[in-house]
């Protein structure tokens, strides 16, 4: 009572009450929120902008006794900045329900008019618990409204499970080399909640945003097209391939943790597939355009030497014949063309799981066994295009024969007709000799016909000009991507490659893979000549050559469905990930700058060590590609500086200050990404995916597929199998596998797996990433630098700094110790800082921060750069005995050959 | 790479969307503004600041993207203006086709010092239609084929040079077809 008398009931004026609470689930208060529009604001069911809340010392945490429904409504506060809704200004609360939130009570200690004042931000240990808990205060996830949780805020935390020993073991393979079983997985990872918008930090990016990135990097690389008429088309089918093998990899990484992957369609594997094989026969349409040209060429060719020597009146009939067969083949290309799309898609799908690398070699290899498994139905579609014309001539033949004396008026005006000199029969053959055949049917009653040369002489023929295409070849193909930006173009291979996986001929004068290639040529060409049995028997129209043609591609595609032999020389397996690669690429490039990149221990590239610093045109542009086979590392980007150089004796070039010629003399890291490996970790990988992590353990099938399991799998191998262990895993050779393929380590990694020719079974060892990371020993193709402080930078020139300020650069050695240098700015008038005249330190093992001294300027940014100042054993142990320490020296992955 | 950037971004967003400044990238690369759909991972924008894509603007959609404008515009305005300032512009159709309408279509290679090359390379035909068709080269026209060259008129066909040369390892000429008097017109030469 006393304490009633003594209230103001004045709101302010009877104490400031607080209080934390924590806001019910909302299905007990989104009814404040109407369904749909209501006829009138009277109707509205509440007052929308209320929530209920259950308040620490006012209310039980028992539900039991006091259910949510019966809890206070409380007004949200808003800042001033967010609007009311009066005059169209306004700003959405933001409660999902579950909030811990601060506040107070309008009337006092009555506690019964709450108002939010603000809330406390989720910790970001918090897991996902979306089932609203019995208990009042305890911590849920707030997604109880029944929308899909969005992968922004989603992530899985946990090692990914461990095979359940008391299920069945389920079939993974999809291919014909036998069938890998492996247990199912109980699941050790959890759904946790993140943040609801900007990321925290790198750690916690979630799958969802991942998944995003490197879906991006896979579709996102384009390719320019090019005026010239005769482009690259591999490169093209190399980008194709490159994509479709990606987004397969980031689909199966990603497939069960997607909360909707049909709706959201990343990794649709079969689209990707279709595809890619449609795009690969446009460029593949390409390739075999040119075999249209050069085929069409030797017939218009043939038909122009025998036409000088034909009787006048039967030109016009062998005329409209040579007419009719230009077309015929043109059109049995066409035909072959369409079939391009139907051969490729079996073949991708089932080169999917068994490439992890793709390189110009596979492509070459793919690109000549499709063509050279078209041969057979190329040459009897042209045999039968051809047909008719030999039949006209067989015609002429029997004319000709008739009388000696008509024969002899024939040669007389086919030499007139091809200005020769000779008017002896026989030097007329020489001069036509590419119509031997024509004329040895004047002369001696040989059938005059068209021959291309058959299968063996259409290969050499298309050997012989692909070889040629290639001294001609354009300009490298430019590309863009996604997340970088320009790329380096990709190299043209040339057109050797393939003429060697279509001529079998040519084993032993190709690549390796040629001679694999070979084996499939020669074991397909048989039915290759039954299909051109089959063609040409039903050739004696026009359309029965065409329909021969197609029935021959259908037979060719239903026989020929996997690349796996053609492609096993490429070396298209998974390749240990190792450290970033830098590429210089632009414009006026005369030599290409060779460049080793420097990691630092934490992942970050810091610099590069310049081994050849090129040759480039006055005027010329050079950029840097940091590459990474396995997609470890992510995000740096460098800058060039280019400068005098001379040429060495070694004919590399370096940077001579009196130089007369423009090399790269200095590079700049922008941004030194993260995530880069400073050597070998034991992961294998490629196409920008990491195949198998190193403590994962691989299975390579009979029929190349390769399926991984992370520790703890047990899995049954199948017949033919090869297996790679973790390096340094102990483990016993099991019973009936081959010990010659043994070794202590992954075996991939060593040159060779275990083998196990009857099959078994074998469980993934219990080892942690970085256990294994240890146990790599340092590449052999190391050595020793130490960088310098090169320079700084003006990226921004900024305003308003005054003569006096400075800058200081702060970095560390491995050790931990200070390395601190401090330069003067060199300024415009304006006070825009124009260079940095700064000393050199020695030993940063990571750019150093950079602090501008100024109490005026402001808008600056300088970008530090590292050079390197010692490199190699020799110099590195000099350096030593004037003062060097340890500390200070970083180990550099010899990329390009500095000391080969 | 911005070492700072996350704690000091700001994000507004709820279960369906988000816009966010200063956030950073899976790549580490820092991003002025991100907006998001986040019931679709791949469909957003957003504007970064460092890295490869300095200055870039980035736009993902996977539903796709409508652009309507000028409905209060005139014909001869510029209503719809995409300005590269340097560097090429590429429209790639990764799988689909290309299609451009309007009254009046001009396209003009207009570079100087050795550019001004215009090529239409096609994977199987090109084909033009009009009423009338023109093509005249100041300095030379060549057509050329590996195979057939036909050309044909209903009505008349005129062949008109200063100067004219043919040149064939043989030759036919004046064929009539079926429904003229049949007599023989085929000659040597």
């Amino acid at each position: 009572m006393e304490e009633t008398l003594l209230k103001k009931y004045s709101i302010g004026r009877d104490g400031f009450i607080w209080w934390i609470g924590q806001v019910a689930s909302a299905d007990q208060w989104t009814g404040n929120f109407p369904v749909g529009t209501m006829p009138s604001v009277g109707e509205l069911p509440g007052m929308k902008r209320r929530v209920k809340i259950r308040i620490l010392g006012y209310h039980t945490a028992s539900k039991a006794d006091l259910p949510d429904e019966d809890l206070p409504w409380a007004f949200i506060m808003l800042p001033t900045t967010a609007g009311t809704g009066l005059g169209g200004m306004s700003e959405s609360a933001n409660f999902s329900g579950g909030e811990i939130v601060f506040g107070f009570f309008l009337d006092g200690d009555d506690g019964q008019s709450p108002i939010i004042m603000g809330v406390l931000e989720k910790s970001s240990q918090q897991t996902f618990l979306k089932k609203v808990p019995d208990v009042g205060f305890v911590p849920f996830s707030g997604y109880t409204n029944g929308a899909t949780e969005s992968r922004h805020n989603i992530k899985v935390d946990g090692g990914g499970g461990k095979s359940d020993p008391n299920a069945t073991s389920v079939t993974e393979s999809k291919g014909s080399g036998g069938q890998v079983k492996v247990q199912p997985t109980i699941r050790d990872e959890s759904a946790v909640l993140e943040q609801g918008g900007g990321n925290p930090g790198s750690d916690t990016f979630t799958d969802g945003l991942k998944a995003a990135h490197e879906n991006a990097e896979a579709t996102g690389v384009v390719h320019s097209t090019s005026p010239c008429p005769t482009d690259n088309p591999q490169a093209g089918i190399q980008v194709e391939q490159k994509r479709l093998q990606k987004i397969t990899k980031t689909a199966k990484k990603y497939e069960n943790t997607f909360l909707n992957p049909l709706t959201q369609k990343i990794g649709d594997v079969q689209k990707e597939i279709d595809r890619a094989a449609k795009n690969t026969a446009g460029y593949m349409k390409k390739i075999m355009n040119k075999m249209r040209v050069r085929t069409l060429q030797q017939v218009a060719e043939k038909s122009a030497k025998i036409a000088a020597i034909l009787p006048l009146d039967e030109l016009s009939e062998f005329r409209d014949g040579v007419k009719k067969a230009l077309d015929q083949i043109g059109c049995v290309f066409g035909k072959i063309m369409g079939g391009l799309k139907g051969m490729l898609g079996p073949l991708l799908e089932d080169f999917l799981g068994k490439s992890a690398n793709t390189n110009s070699c596979g492509v070459d290899a793919m690109v000549g066994t499709v063509i050279g498994s078209t041969i057979g139905a190329l040459d009897s579609g042209i045999q039968g295009a051809l047909s008719g014309v030999n039949g006209t001539l067989a015609g002429i033949q029997n004319t000709v024969k008739s009388g000696f004396d008509a024969a002899e008026n024939v040669m007389g005006a086919a030499s007139n007709a091809i200005g020769a000199v000779s008017d002896t029969v026989g030097k007329v053959g020489n001069l036509l000799g590419g119509l031997d055949g024509g004329l040895d049917g004047l002369m001696g009653g040989i059938s005059i016909s068209f021959d291309v040369g058959g299968i063996e002489g259409l290969v050499s023929s298309l050997k012989s000009f692909l070889s040629c295409e290639e001294e001609n070849k354009c300009p490298d193909i430019q590309q863009s991507s996604f997340s970088k930006g320009n790329l380096p173009a990709i190299k043209s291979s040339g057109f050797g490659g393939i003429a060697g996986a279509i001529m079998g001929a040519a084993q032993g004068q190709m690549p390796s893979p040629v001679g694999e290639i070979m084996g499939v040529g020669k074991a397909f060409k048989q039915s290759v000549d039954d299909v051109k049995g089959a063609a040409l028997g039903v050739v004696d129209t026009v359309t029965g050559t065409i329909d021969g043609v197609t029935n021959s591609i259908d037979t060719v595609t239903s026989t020929f469905k996997s690349l796996t032999a053609p492609v096993s020389s490429c070396n298209m397996g998974p390749i240990p990930c190792g450290t970033p690669t830098l590429s210089v690429f632009g414009s006026g490039i005369e030599t290409t700058p060779q460049l080793n990149a420097i990691v630092s221990a934490a992942g970050e590239i810091i610099g590069a060590d310049i081994i050849d610093a090129g040759q480039i045109n006055d005027g010329g542009l050079a950029y840097i590609d940091v590459g990474d086979d396995c997609g470890s590392g992510m995000g740096a980007h460098m800058s060039t500086v280019l400068g005098p150089v001379s040429q060495n004796a070694d004919g590399t070039w370096s940077y001579d200050p009196n130089g007369t010629t423009i090399g790269l003399i200095d590079t700049v890291v922008e941004s030194s990404g993260q995530g880069y490996l400073p050597s070998d970790n034991g992961d294998v990988g490629g196409d920008g995916i990491i195949t198998a992590n190193n403590n994962d353990i691989m299975v390579i099938a009979q029929d190349g597929e390769i399926f991984t399991y992370a520790s703890g799998a047990n899995i049954e191998v199948p017949v033919g199998s090869t297996v790679y262990f973790p390096t340094g895993t102990e483990n016993a050779v099991p019973e009936g596998v081959d010990p010659s393929g043994f070794v202590i380590g992954r075996g991939l990694t060593e040159g060779s797996g275990f083998y196990y020719p009857d099959g078994g079974f074998v469980t993934a060892p219990d080892v942690s990433k970085q256990e294994i990371s240890d146990r790599i020993e340092p590449a052999s193709n190391t050595y020793p630098v130490v960088m310098d402080l090169g320079g700084l930078s003006v990226k921004q020139t900024g305003i308003a700094y005054n003569p006096g300020d400075t800058v200081t650069l702060s970095g560390s050695d491995s050790a931990g110790n200070t390395i601190e240098v401090t330069g003067d700015l060199k300024l415009t008038p304006a006070g825009h800082i124009y260079h940095v005249d700064i000393g050199t330190a020695t030993g940063f093992v990571n750019i150093p921060d950079v602090t501008i001294n100024s109490l005026t300027g402001a808008g600056a940014n300088l970008k530090p750069y590292l050079k390197v100042r010692y490199s190699g054993d020799e110099e590195v142990n000099q350096a030593f005995e004037d003062g060097l320490v340890d500390s200070q020296v970083i180990s550099v992955v010899d990329c390009v050959g500095k000391f080969s | 790479m911005s070492k700072l950037n996350n704690f000091f971004a700001w994000s507004k967003s709820t279960n369906d969307g988000s816009i966010s400044l200063g956030e950073d990238h899976v790549d580490g690369v820092k991003c002025a503004v991100y907006i998001a759909n986040k019931q679709d991972v791949r469909h957003r924008l957003f504007m970064d600041i460092d890295g490869a894509r300095q200055g870039r603007t980035t736009l993902e959609s996977p539903g796709g993207i409508t652009i309507k404008c000028g409905q209060d515009k005139d014909a001869p305005d510029a209503t719809f203006v995409m300005q590269v300032e340097n560097g090429k512009m590429i429209i790639a159709v990764e799988t689909g086709d290309i299609e451009i309408r309007g009254d009046n279509i001009t396209i003009d290679a207009d570079g100087g010092e050795g550019d001004g090359l215009m090529v239409l390379k096609a994977n199987d035909k090109i084909e033009l239609q009009a009423p009338k068709v023109n093509i005249k080269g100041d300095e030379r026209c060549e057509i050329t084929s590996e195979a057939n060259v036909r050309l044909a008129s209903q009505g008349q066909i005129d062949f008109a040079a200063s100067h004219g040369t043919c040149e064939s390892a043989s030759s036919t000429h004046g064929e009539r077809s079926d429904n003229q008097i049949a007599s023989k017109v085929t000659e040597g030469g």
